[in-house]
């Protein structure tokens, strides 16, 4: 139920919304929706009557435009087109059509019918919509017509008027009749005052009146007429007085039995302007050029001359009677006329108007420093008493007019040019102004021009004067290579006296034809315009060796061209001297060096080779069933060999870090391993010596540094070991802790204390010198090296770490070593060897190929330890025999062997047989250049001699892991895939499950075959989106190994430059990994697949 | 095929389902309901709605529902058979005029779209006029469904979904050649005459019956409800008291109030100058005797076959019944699982009037 209230305000609503609209399309857009809306409808539709016809003139909604339902219902309304309102209650919606008076029909559709009432209500309320629309329309209809009547009279009117020609016509009397408003403005008459009057008596000037009337007379009488019909150009009269050019033509006009005259006039003042403006700026040009030719590489002895003409020039142009310059003098604080050009009749002034004092023009002075002229457009104007009597200065010179524009270069203030006007006054315009100032700016370009050249001059003197005095011998020489000057001090050194040189060619100076051909050499460099020093071997004239450094370059003329050369010769015969005998010392010291490096390779060699053998056999020797007494006679033993061991080490380290070889081996480590290893290494020391070892590590250490674990390892054991070493009892003790720390890295700071013997001052400061031992009864009895501390500073020092120490004699020692570590990851550690158990590399096939029984017995025997099958070879030919006949895993190779070497065995088998199989160099050349070069000749791996047992291990173990194990299907160890992300996504549908796995199997196949082809069409757009849409399948299969695979197929694609070789890689691994996968998936799920 | 629940953050979960539901060649597209806690941003997800052959639909809302269960996070994918087109407006008032817009999205209209699916920016500052052009271009005869998109910190942000991603200030309508049977109800009766709003601008009321407009509500409410407006009370009250527009024999258009200022009160949608509007009571059991109703409407005009429910209810019904809200859901439902968005803003049209934006409404669709 609708109430009264709604109602009423609801078709208030209707009839208010359409309030000020006066448009017929205003109020079609404004009342559709209204109804729309207000009325619940479900569609609105005006129909606008057109005769018989009804045209549809908005619907609403839009999708019913060409709706058959309303075609129906618009059929039906129509039939009872008489009526206000009719309703049709249909299947598909009660219809409710009001007629909108002679305008149309207005039909609302509904879903439910309208309260009787309020449709019947609306009847008025559709009727004052028809009649705003008939209104809106009737006016719209009106307007248009009333501005087609107002539009053809204003037609005329709008052509006579809106010509640009001013038009009048008279008639026989010479009576204006017309007038037009082109005409009102161009002569100051309006057409009221003009119609009625004789045209002569306004706009013709006086002078004219009488040949106009003359001229209409005879026309009247003869009919003969000068101007009629013909473009003429005459003098006009304006209502102000002033008279003006105009471009008359005149016509005649017959209307019944009257002559007429019709005038077309122009005023032509602009366009004469111009020309005459025109004509100014063509002579304006002409003198440009003239006078900037003349400046244009003027010679600078003709400079004067041309300034003198170019002055009588411009004065001419601008009409003056005298133009000068003057120039300023700040020092001197004077100002002096230096040209003048004076007009016909006009008296020079110049000579009475030298080094005039300043204070005498301060106002020229005053504008001038302001970059503005000086000007007095009338002279007579000037007040009497006016400042400094300038009117009192000028007038009797006769002066009436005067302007003075200044010289300012960049940097100052040079004078100024002026004009004078002395038989009549001048004022002058911008345009004159402005080439007044282009004047000068050329007066000044010649002015600096000839001031640079002064300076020139000048600083050539000058440097002339600092050759000729200094003991550089200055030599300059033509294209010809024939000498045009030298100055005294190449005289001195050359010995030749000046007339010996000048016209001769430069060969006389050179003593071998290497010499010339070098010399000759650098003019083809002096051609390209470049300058180099070099250094040549000559003879001076008395045939003495001699040294000179030379300074060589190319030689200019004033046009730019090359004209010779320039050379500064100095003579360095003692510094060659020098050089000499230093280069000399040099090679002695570097024959030294070599010696030593090859004596200590030799020496490490030599060493090592027996070495080995002793360490092997007590090593061997400890595996047998030995006495309590035997076993300490082996320990002993071992003991001593390890210590000459150590010495070795530490000499050979030593002598790396001279040969600037000792590198780092920067990985990740933990330190914690590095501390426990050092831990299990000296406590045992110390517990011999009945010392306590206490070993405090920070829990804050991160569990990955980067950086060598192994130096730090050896750095803290030098250190803990000495303070074990020189402690005789209580404790000692290694603190490490974290000292600083942001995200990326830690600074670890190592405390090693002792309650050792400490060490006195004197001895502290040289620690860390080579082969420092302090040396008095006390510490007399440690044995060592002495070099343990040097080596210890310097792999600190590499690290970018610090070390400090303080002791006190007798009571202890405490060191501290500092290292910044960058913080690694956790996951990139090395796992833990193995540890060497015996059987544990059982039936790893190894050729040992060493010549030295010994050596090989040894080695044989820690293998054979391993449960190795040891093949034996006693050189390279004879390994290279062996592996022709035996197969082999992994090779240990010796390099120093008769016949053939374990270097040129390596060759061979890399060229011949395989370059797979692993190679081991075992080596006693514990050099750095020597396992590169071995490395280089492809060995894979070294270990020196003596080994150390588990190292061997270790090595041959990581380098036939893959013999050892089972054949992995693909990817490390990685299943080929994993569901389990997909059996939660599935919550347990196996159907579900299934479902994936088929599509897998059936869409990636495809998909890699269309990355196949895009591949080969380089669609890297295509190629990238197919690798992204396969990710979340590779994804939700847990294909580990194609997980990074796939993402870089997917970014390299999409990459600036692709680079096909790299996808095709990655395209290949992802082919064949699916391929297996698919494979494996076909086992596991035979009921899918199957 | 059934709709699945993605958790939030799992996006591969969203692409293994979006592929899964492409193996039904039934399936035409999708509608995405995301709950805005943790939602997929418009980076995450775009490359997966980009790759993905289906018509997609939907976006971010306070919270959703799947299988009759409240998700303040998560996402609910439902798969839609009908063809489908598409089309995103742009909704800022920069944008100029929206019926052109429409024009150039949908080309000529035709009586062939029997259901618009409507997802706006509930923010968007064209959103009223959008609507108005949407039913000018399609009338009464079509079902529309839909409703505001974004989230109760009342910020504007990316809300709105479809193939390109995610959308601020814009709509999404899908054209559906298969018919909906709607039903909107609420539940709240009017506890005066329609008053006449005298003066409004845009979200705020400021006369009723030519006084000012908080006056004549305080009198009214502070009588039925025997407490007073404080400072810090009016939400809490006016959440029982909304405005009911008036219409010509049709349910009233609730309109939310949620804050006063001065004499203004701020509602969450338009209402326009010149209304008739009635401040409107309900408590638990005519709400939930309004779901009663929307559902039963819904089931009266749906066929046999059409046996998916779908909701879209507004989240301010969900601070009114907090608890007890489950029986709202549980009621429409009826044990056969149904899904859906909490929104702001609920778009709906019976199929019998003019469109309009509802407040604290309920709408149950079947399809």
């Amino acid at each position: 139920m609708v109430t009264n209230t709604i109602k009423s305000e609801l078709f208030f609503e209707l009839v208010y919304a359409l309030s000020g609209l006066s448009g017929e399309d205003d109020i079609l857009a404004k009342s559709l929706p209204m109804y729309l809306r207000k009325l619940n409808c479900f569609a609105a539709c005006i129909v606008k009557a057109e005769g018989e016809a009804y045209t549809k003139k908005a619907i609403l909604p839009k999708v019913f435009q060409n709706n058959d339902v309303w075609k129906d219902v618009l059929a039906q309304a129509t039939q009872q087109s008489e009526s206000d309102f009719q309703e049709l209650h249909r299947q598909d919606g009660s219809y409710y059509i009001y007629r909108l008076g002679d305008y149309g029909l207005l039909i609302l559709g509904r879903k439910k019918p309208l309260e009787a009432e309020l449709a019947h209500e609306l009847v008025p309320i559709a009727g004052f919509l028809g009649r705003s629309l008939k209104q809106a329309l009737d006016h719209e209809l009106r307007k248009a017509a009333e501005a087609q009547t107002r539009d053809r009279e204003a037609l005329n009117d709008l052509i006579m008027n809106s010509a640009f020609d001013g038009i009048a016509i008279v008639d026989g009397d010479g009576t204006v009749q017309y007038w037009n408003s082109a005409a009102e403005s161009i002569f100051g008459w309006t057409a009221a005052e003009m119609q009625g009057t004789k045209m002569s008596e306004s706009i013709i000037p006086h002078g004219m009146r009488q040949a106009h009337d003359n001229g209409m007379e005879r026309f009247r009488k003869t009919g003969e007429a000068k101007v009629l019909n013909r473009l003429l150009e005459l003098p006009a009269l304006h209502r102000s007085g002033r008279e003006f050019p105009i471009e008359l033509s005149i016509i005649t006009l017959n209307q019944g039995d009257k002559d007429f005259y019709c005038g077309f006039m122009k005023d032509i003042s602009h366009r004469k302007e111009k020309d005459e403006i025109i004509r100014q700026q063509l002579e304006l040009q002409d003198l440009l050029i003239k006078i900037s030719s003349t400046y244009i590489n003027i010679d600078l002895d003709k400079v004067e001359n041309a300034i003198q003409d170019s002055l009588e020039d411009m004065g001419r142009f601008v009409g003056a009677d005298r133009a000068y310059i003057f120039e300023y003098d700040f020092k001197e604080l004077t100002v002096s006329n230096t040209f003048e050009w004076c007009g016909e009749g006009v008296t020079a002034e110049i000579d009475n108007l030298q080094h005039l004092p300043i204070e005498y023009i301060p106002q020229w002075v005053e504008q001038h420093r302001k970059g503005e002229p000086f000007y007095i457009p009338d002279i007579s104007q000037l007040p009497e008493d006016g400042p400094e009597g300038l009117r009192a200065i000028l007038e009797p010179q006769g002066i009436q007019s005067l302007i003075a524009i200044p010289m300012r270069s960049t940097r100052e203030l040079i004078g100024f040019v002026g004009f004078d006007s002395v038989k009549s006054k001048h004022e002058y315009t911008d345009k004159e102004r402005k080439l007044l100032f282009l004047f000068a700016q050329l007066l000044i370009n010649v002015f600096e021009r000839k001031h640079k050249e002064k300076l020139l001059a000048t600083q050539e003197e000058k440097y002339r004067n600092i050759i000729a005095n200094m003991n550089l011998g200055l030599l300059e020489v033509g294209r010809d290579e024939k000498i045009i000057f030298a100055n005294q001090s190449f005289c001195d050194i050359s010995g030749y006296a000046i007339e010996e040189l000048v016209g001769y060619h430069t060969s006389i100076l050179l003593s071998t034809t290497e010499d010339i051909a070098l010399v000759n050499s650098k003019d083809a460099l002096r051609d390209k315009g470049l300058s180099d020093n070099y250094e040549l071997a000559v003879r001076n004239k008395a045939g003495e060796p001699r040294w000179w450094f030379i300074s060589g370059a190319p030689n200019y003329n004033d046009k730019g061209e090359r004209v010779g050369s320039i050379g500064i010769h100095l003579d360095i015969t003692r510094q060659k001297e020098l050089e000499q005998e230093l280069a000399v010392a040099l090679s002695k010291a570097e024959d030294a060096s070599k010696a030593k490096e090859a004596f200590l390779a030799n020496m490490s060699h030599e060493i090592r080779t027996p070495l080995n053998a002793i360490i092997g056999m007590i090593r061997e020797l400890g595996r047998e069933d030995l006495t309590p007494k035997q076993q300490l006679y082996l320990s002993h033993s071992e003991t001593a060999a390890r210590h000459l061991l150590n010495i070795l080490n530490n000499v050979l380290d030593i002598s790396k870090i001279e040969a600037g070889e000792f590198d780092l081996d920067i990985r990740e480590f933990s330190l914690s391993s590095v501390i426990s290893n050092v831990k299990s290494i000296l406590m045992s020391k110390a517990a011999e010596k009945g010392l306590r070892m206490n070993v405090l590590v920070s829990p804050d250490i991160a569990p990955c540094h980067i950086g060598d674990g192994t130096r730090i390892r050896q750095i803290l054991i030098n250190l803990i070991g000495n303070a074990i070493k020189f402690t005789e009892a209580g404790k000692v003790s290694l603190i490490v802790e974290v000292d600083h720390e942001d995200a990326h890295q830690q600074t670890i700071k190592f405390i090693i204390q002792d309650t050792g013997v400490g060490m006195s001052e004197v001895f502290m400061d040289k620690l860390f010198s080579k082969f420092s031992q302090e040396e008095d009864k006390t510490t007399r009895r440690f044995e060592g090296t002495g070099l343990g501390m040097a080596i210890t500073q310097e792999m600190i020092q590499l690290m970018d770490g610090q070390i400090a120490v303080s002791s006190l004699k007798n009571q202890g020692t405490t060191i501290a070593v500092s290292l910044q570590l960058p913080i690694g990851d956790p996951a990139k550690l090395y796992s833990a060897p193995e540890t060497p158990k015996a059987g544990s590399l059982r039936g790893v096939r190894v050729l040992l190929v060493e010549d030295n029984d010994m050596n090989r017995y040894i080695a044989t025997q820690s293998l054979r330890h391993f449960d190795c099958e040891v093949t034996e070879a006693i050189n390279g030919q004879d390994a290279i025999d062996k592996l022709a006949r035996h197969p082999i895993d992994i090779v240990l190779m010796d390099i120093q062997m008769p016949v053939m070497d374990g270097v040129e065995a390596t060759r061979h088998i890399r060229q011949h047989i395989s370059r797979t199989l692993p190679i081991i160099a075992l080596t006693a050349n514990a050099f750095k250049k020597d396992i590169d070069h071995y490395l280089a000749v492809g060995m894979n791996d070294y270990v020196t001699k003596p080994f150390e047992e588990n190292l061997l291990f270790t090595t041959i173990a990581n380098h036939t892991a893959s013999q050892r194990t089972q054949a992995i299907p693909v990817g490390e160890g990685q299943p080929l895939y994993d569901l389990s992300k997909l059996r939660e996504i599935s919550r347990g549908d196996t159907l579900f499950l299934h479902k994936m796995i088929s599509i897998f199997a059936e869409q990636t196949p495809i998909a890699i075959s269309d990355m196949k082809a895009a591949l080969a069409a380089g669609q890297w757009d295509s190629m990238s989106k197919l690798a992204h849409r396969i990710k979340p399948s590779i994804d939700n299969m847990g294909i580990l190994s194609l997980q990074s695979v796939v993402r870089d197929i997917e970014s390299k694609a999409k990459s600036d430059q692709p680079d096909a070789m790299v996808l095709a890689a990655l395209l290949a691994k992802t082919e064949t990994v699916i391929a297996n996968v698919l494979e494996l998936l076909r086992m596991d799920f035979p009921e899918v697949l199957g | 095929m059934e709709a699945i629940f993605v958790p939030a953050g799992e996006l591969p979960q969203l692409e293994v389902a979006l592929i899964q539901l492409q193996q039904d060649p039934a399936t035409k597209g999708v509608l995405v309901l995301m709950a805005d806690a943790g939602h997929f941003t418009h980076e995450a997800i775009r490359p997966v709605v980009q790759a993905c052959p289906l018509k997609v639909i939907g976006g971010v809302f306070p919270e959703v529902i799947y299988q009759e269960q409240r998700k303040a996070a998560g996402t609910v994918i439902i798969p839609l058979q009908n063809d489908l087109s598409l089309a995103r407006i742009q909704l800022a008032d920069s944008q100029g005029d929206i019926a052109a817009q429409l024009a150039d999205a949908l080309g000529e209209v035709t009586s062939d779209t029997h259901a618009l699916l409507v997802f706006c920016d509930a923010l968007a500052p064209g959103k009223t006029r959008f609507i108005e052009e949407l039913f000018n271009h399609f009338g009464a005869h079509a079902a529309y469904l839909g409703g505001g998109a974004g989230s109760l910190r009342f910020q504007s942000f990316a809300c709105v979904l479809d193939n390109e991603g995610l959308h601020s200030n814009s709509a999404v309508v899908a054209l559906s050649n298969k018919r909906m049977a709607i039903g909107v109800a609420h539940g709240w009766h009017a506890l005066t005459e329609p008053m006449k709003v005298t003066k409004a601008d845009g979200n705020k009321v400021l006369g009723i019956n030519w006084r000012p407009a908080f006056e004549v509500y305080k009198q009214v409410v502070e009588q039925h409800a025997g407490r007073q407006f404080t400072d810090t009370n009016f939400f809490e009250i006016a959440k029982s008291y909304p405005l009911g527009i008036a219409r010509i024999d049709a349910e009233r258009i609730i309109r939310d109030p949620f804050m006063v200022e001065g004499e203004a009160i701020h509602i969450v949608d338009v209402i326009h100058e010149g209304e008739f509007v009635s401040i409107m009571h309900g408590d638990m059991d005519s709400l939930l005797s309004g779901a009663q109703k929307a559902a039963d409407l819904s089931a009266e005009k749906a066929d046999p076959r059409q046996t998916n429910r779908f909701c879209i209810d507004c989240i301010s019904r969900v601070l009114y019944m907090q608890d007890e809200f489950q029986r709202e859901i549980d009621i429409i439902g009826a044990g056969q699982g149904i899904n859906g968005a909490l929104s702001i803003g609920e778009i709906a049209n019976d199929g019998e009037g003019y469109l309009e934006i509802y407040n604290k409404t309920i709408v149950v669709a079947r399809w």
